[in-house]
């Protein structure tokens, strides 16, 4: 058995060698270029699938929530990169008093989700990952903490529907949410079903907010 | 940042993990710290440090490259063009069946047995592609440098 056959049987028997024996057949130059040349090729196979951001977000927010409150980073890089960052409250303390310190402006309770938001926004400004600019202009809006209710009643104007409310604490949650004007309704929508927080339809020009 | 860390350690469950460990720990930090070639820099030594835990036979399990001390970690940086060249070596200088069975291994991570078996070929016939695969990628790639 030549030195690569060997190479080949240890890269998927390794167990049937014993360390030393590993060893040396990578202690050898060519067997160790070798070596280095399959790890290239399987990393060249590797690393090129899609990666669905959403879900990626989806995922880090739910590993991340803190107990009392948690924030939630929505990321979208397609046609309009979007940044949204939400701050909400556990429905389970949704009372007066945990509801009423996440409305004031600048209370405590916002100040870690406002630095993520911050963070987020820019380190993608500042990268080559964002590809359009995050602030305001005629064709963008970008929220900045504000109250669901008010981001909901802007779109539900702009696309000329009428919005309702099924739950009263979801008009209190504050978001982070670029809005691209060139995107249709629907797909505002489902950006803004990327929250798991509350859920949006559209249904006979009424947007409703469970 | 999760192909980067795909690239190195091969495993996209735990490639996910290392990246949402970076952003967890971004997330305190000034915004003036955080580059994007900072990111970049924590995914590669978030590979690193759970490299650091395998055995030698389990790297050579995963196929990890051996150059993983700080100093060498230079070495582990994928490189995009060498990426390129043995993807388009593999499409144009190797036979039809070659490339299977190249795809079949590194891609799918099939064992030899298995690949003989999905080809209909022999174990032997599988080792003799796969040689004759790493020495014209190894004489190609040599020939671009």
């Amino acid at each position: 058995m030549n030195k690569i056959d060997r190479l080949l049987d240890a890269v998927e028997h390794p167990e049937h060698f014993t360390d030393d024996e590993l060893n040396e057949i990578l202690s050898n130059n060519e067997s160790e270029e070798y070596y280095d040349l399959m790890c290239d090729i399987r990393s060249s196979f590797l690393g090129n699938e899609s990666v669905d951001v959403n879900a990626e977000w989806a995922a880090f927010v739910k590993a991340n929530s803190e107990p009392r409150h948690k924030f939630v980073l929505f990321l979208r890089r397609h046609a309009a990169a979007v940044i949204i960052v939400a701050v909400v409250s556990l429905v389970s303390v949704g009372a007066a008093v945990g509801i009423g310190s996440h409305v004031k402006p600048g209370g405590s309770e916002m100040h870690s989700g406002q630095a993520a938001a911050d963070t987020v926004d820019h380190i993608l400004s500042g990268s080559e990952v964002s590809t359009e600019d995050t602030d305001s202009t005629a064709e963008t809006v970008l929220f900045k903490n504000e109250p669901l209710e008010k981001i909901i009643a802007d779109i539900a104007k702009y696309y000329n529907v009428d919005m309702r409310f099924e739950n009263e604490d979801s008009k209190r949650l504050r978001l982070f949410f670029c809005w691209d004007k060139n995107m249709n309704l629907q797909e505002v929508v489902e950006q803004l079903n990327g929250f798991e927080q509350f859920k949006v339809t559209l249904r006979d020009n009424i947007l409703t907010i469970d | 940042m999760i192909a980067l860390a795909v690239r190195i350690i091969h495993d996209k469950d735990a490639a996910r993990d290392i990246v949402h460990d970076v952003f967890a720990t971004v997330l305190s930090k000034e915004p003036d710290d955080v580059t994007a070639p900072y990111l970049m820099v924590a995914v590669r030594n978030g590979c690193l440090n759970y490299m650091r835990d395998f055995s030698t036979r389990e790297r050579i399990n995963e196929l990890y490259k051996f150059h993983t001390a700080v100093d060498d970690a230079d070495v582990l940086w994928p490189d995009e063009d060498t990426y390129q060249r043995i993807q388009m070596i593999i499409d144009s200088e190797l036979g039809e069946q070659c490339r299977k069975v190249v795809r079949l291994r590194f891609y799918e991570g099939l064992s030899y047995m298995d690949i003989a078996g999905r080809l209909s070929i022999s174990k032997v016939a599988v080792y003799k592609h796969l040689r004759h695969a790493l020495d014209v990628l190894r004489i190609k790639i040599n020939d671009y440098e």
